[in-house]
């Protein structure tokens, strides 16, 4: 009788579960309905108070907390670290002691060391700063700009480790969105309540950080947005470091991320960035058929510090700081006069200091133009960050005059003169080493080779291969003069 | 019977970031949390390695996996949602340690957590009587719902929970589970790792001992 009633007092209160009403389930047992009813009823009674609503805050203040006790337990778990900060007075007292006794490069070598927030780091700041400025040709800059971009990731990554409170900023790829976090460069970042964020961040995207380090082992961010620019266009041309998209010749970096399969012919999105005063692709994304954009879009992108001229502290750079204060219009452009560079000219787009400029039929052009030329640029920033020039006029000429050397190739032939890790000299002429230079034949010093390189827009050439011809015997140097300077 | 849903997101500064809370309609036990699509998991999936190393990503996601449900469970049996919540919080702290320990829950990971949760209301309701606090009449503030169904909740709430507390431990955990949450019987017996004619027995039991409670406490 037990196991009877039992059964139908779990048949019927799954019954109940699944919408059916008392009385049906009843009718099915008549003969215990009296002894069920109650039972069932008070079921009915004790399913009431189960739902109650969970408040957000409730939520993120326990994982807060949770959070908090997994960094302790991650602390404690391995041997602790010895603690390299040291008190701020004690810091600068020793940092004065190194300047006295080695001069200014002990504390130089002090500072490479230090982290945000200690005192020493403003130092290690500028002395980045200073390299960035000292450093040559447009490679050598870019991948010490690169370098730091890992530095500061690196320092975040240790600022976690030790539990340390501290600001930071620092630009990532974006590896994955998931459970409320971000990944960037490995760093896991928690956008704060409020945090400017820019709209439909996707994987791949490179993205600066702003915010703080938190105890718990990720940065709590402020802002996370989309560095650079971005526009649409169609692929023109492909070179081995250089595409013209567009119009526009871009240049690819070693971590460029692009997707497989792009040709000439199709669309992309291209994300650019104004590093050290070179514009450098950071992702080139396959559009999807059907999105025709014949001329560059500019796609609407949150304004970041990169989007907007910045005065070059660079002495190689020629760029000056705006002439004008930039007038912000009722359509969120603004107006805008700097002096610069010129790159790169194209039909629809200039490079100008690292700048991209649209010209348009409207656009006055003062003088015959050529690559190097220092010219001065008035033009409209307009509110999805794309320059529009309106006048650009020739300041001096510093150029060949020849206007049309966009990242062309140039073969020549001759003697290595020198050979330094990140730059040779063959025949006279300083080319550009990076880590896509195909170099064959173990050519040395003394050795006649092969140069195959791309003429940039300052004149430098960033060599593609470079093979051996002969050993030690100089012969006559042989050059293919497209675009050569 | 439908289970009523609740909702919250952040704000939609992110459409990735949306949380939401539901009641899953379609499976009558609990309420299952939700994110974007790319952080959905099961339990099989939840990375204990990583959870072991205290790795933020992973203690967030088993957080917000079971913490609604956990809250729920120890909402159903204390009346204070403040007190529920340090439970939870508690529940999630022996998890860490657990696993930090090595005495991983290999299998039924949502099963240990609940019966953690029952444990933990058991000491928490053995440390009010020791100490014979007025605790007992605790807050029942609740996390804004509307003002009708306050009072009804309130005196719902503080009936049951009065029958409950005279139950046995074992009892009021299978009438959380079952009557409350409105797990399946099967579910029921695998989270708490009994048989299913077993826990079968005990409900029957307990929804008697409960009804006469109730009747007592009317009475």
């Amino acid at each position: 009788m037990s196991t009877r009633i039992e059964d139908a007092f779990d048949r019927c209160w799954a019954a109940l579960l699944q919408d059916e009403s008392l009385e049906s389930c009843l009718s099915r047992y008549p003969e215990l309905s009296a002894e069920l009813r109650p039972l069932l009823l008070a079921a009915i009674e004790a399913h009431k108070p189960w739902d109650v609503p969970v408040s957000r805050e409730r939520a993120l203040r326990s994982r807060t907390r949770l959070l908090g006790r997994a960094s302790e337990l991650r602390r404690s778990a391995p041997a602790r670290r010895p603690q390299t900060s040291i008190p701020r007075l004690a810091a600068i007292g020793i940092a004065l002691v190194l300047v006295f006794i080695f001069g200014s490069t002990g504390l130089v070598v002090a500072s490479a060391e230090s982290l945000p927030g200690e005192s020493l780091y403003p130092v290690k700041r500028t002395v980045e700063q200073v390299q960035l400025s000292l450093s040559l040709g447009s490679s050598s800059k870019l991948s010490l700009a690169s370098s730091f971009d890992k530095r500061r990731v690196e320092e975040v990554k240790r600022l976690l480790v030790l539990g340390r409170q501290a600001r930071v900023q620092f630009e990532g790829r974006l590896e994955s969105i998931s459970g409320g976090f971000f990944t960037v460069d490995g760093v896991l970042v928690l956008p704060a309540p409020g945090a400017q964020l820019t709209a439909d961040l996707r994987p791949g995207d490179y993205v600066s950080v702003a915010g703080d380090t938190h105890p718990t082992g990720w940065v709590l961010a402020a802002s996370v947005q989309r560095t650079g620019q971005q526009f649409v266009g169609v692929v023109e041309a492909m070179n081995a470091n250089v595409w013209t998209i567009s119009g526009r010749a871009v240049r690819l970096a070693p971590d460029t991320q692009m997707d497989d399969g792009i040709g000439i012919g199709d669309q992309v999105a291209v994300q650019i960035h104004n590093e050290a005063g070179v514009t450098v692709v950071l992702s080139i994304h396959l559009l999807e058929n059907g999105q025709d954009h014949p001329t560059p879009t500019a796609l609407p992108l949150a304004a970041t510090p990169t989007d907007t001229p910045q005065p070059q502290t660079a002495p190689t750079d020629t760029r000056e700081t705006e002439q004008e204060t930039p007038a912000p219009e009722e359509d969120g452009s603004e107006t805008i006069t700097f002096s610069g560079k010129v790159e790169s000219k194209g039909q629809e787009t200039w490079s100008i200091s690292g700048e991209i400029v649209t010209v348009t039929s409207h656009t006055e052009i003062d003088g015959s133009i050529g690559i190097g030329d220092t010219v001065e640029v008035r033009g409209t920033r307009l509110a999805d960050g794309t320059l529009q020039a309106q006048r650009i006029r020739l300041i001096e000429s510093g150029g060949d005059g020849s206007g049309d050397d966009r990242g062309q190739e140039t073969e020549f032939t001759g003697r290595v003169d020198s050979i330094a890790s990140d730059q040779w000299v063959v025949d006279g002429r300083t080319v550009g080493i990076d880590s896509n230079t195909d170099i064959e034949g173990a050519p040395e010093v003394g050795d006649r080779a092969q140069v195959k390189a791309v003429t940039y827009s300052d004149g430098s050439l960033l060599a593609l291969k470079i093979e051996k011809k002969d050993s030690g015997s100089e012969g006559e140097s042989s050059s293919t003069p497209e675009g050569d300077d | 019977m439908r289970f009523p849903v609740q909702e919250w997101r952040t704000s939609p500064m992110n459409s990735r970031m949306l949380y939401s809370l539901e009641y899953a309609a379609s499976k009558p036990c609990f309420l299952a949390i939700s994110y974007a699509p790319d952080s959905v998991m099961s339990d099989e999936s939840i990375n204990l390695k990583r959870l072991a190393q205290m790795d933020p990503r992973a203690v967030a996601e088993v957080h917000d996996r079971y913490f609604a449900e956990l809250f729920r469970y120890a909402r159903y049996r204390v009346s204070s949602p403040d007190v529920a919540e340090d439970i939870v919080s508690d529940v999630f702290v022996r998890l860490l340690e657990a696993v930090g320990g090595g005495k991983t829950p290999h299998t039924n990971l949502r099963g240990w957590l609940l019966s953690t949760c029952s444990n933990a209301v058991n000491d928490y309701f053995r440390k009010i009587y020791r100490h014979d606090v007025a605790e007992l009449a605790e807050s029942v503030a609740e996390d804004s719902p509307g003002p009708v169904s306050i009072l009804d909740n309130q005196e719902d709430r503080a009936e049951l929970q009065a029958a409950l507390a005279q139950l046995t431990p074992d009892q009021q955990h299978v009438v959380a589970l079952r009557f409350g949450a409105g797990c399946t019987l099967r579910e029921t017996a695998n989270l708490m790792g009994r048989r299913v004619n077993a826990v079968k027995a005990l409900q029957f039991r307990a929804i008697q001992a409960l009804r006469r409670q109730m009747s007592v406490d009317q009475s």
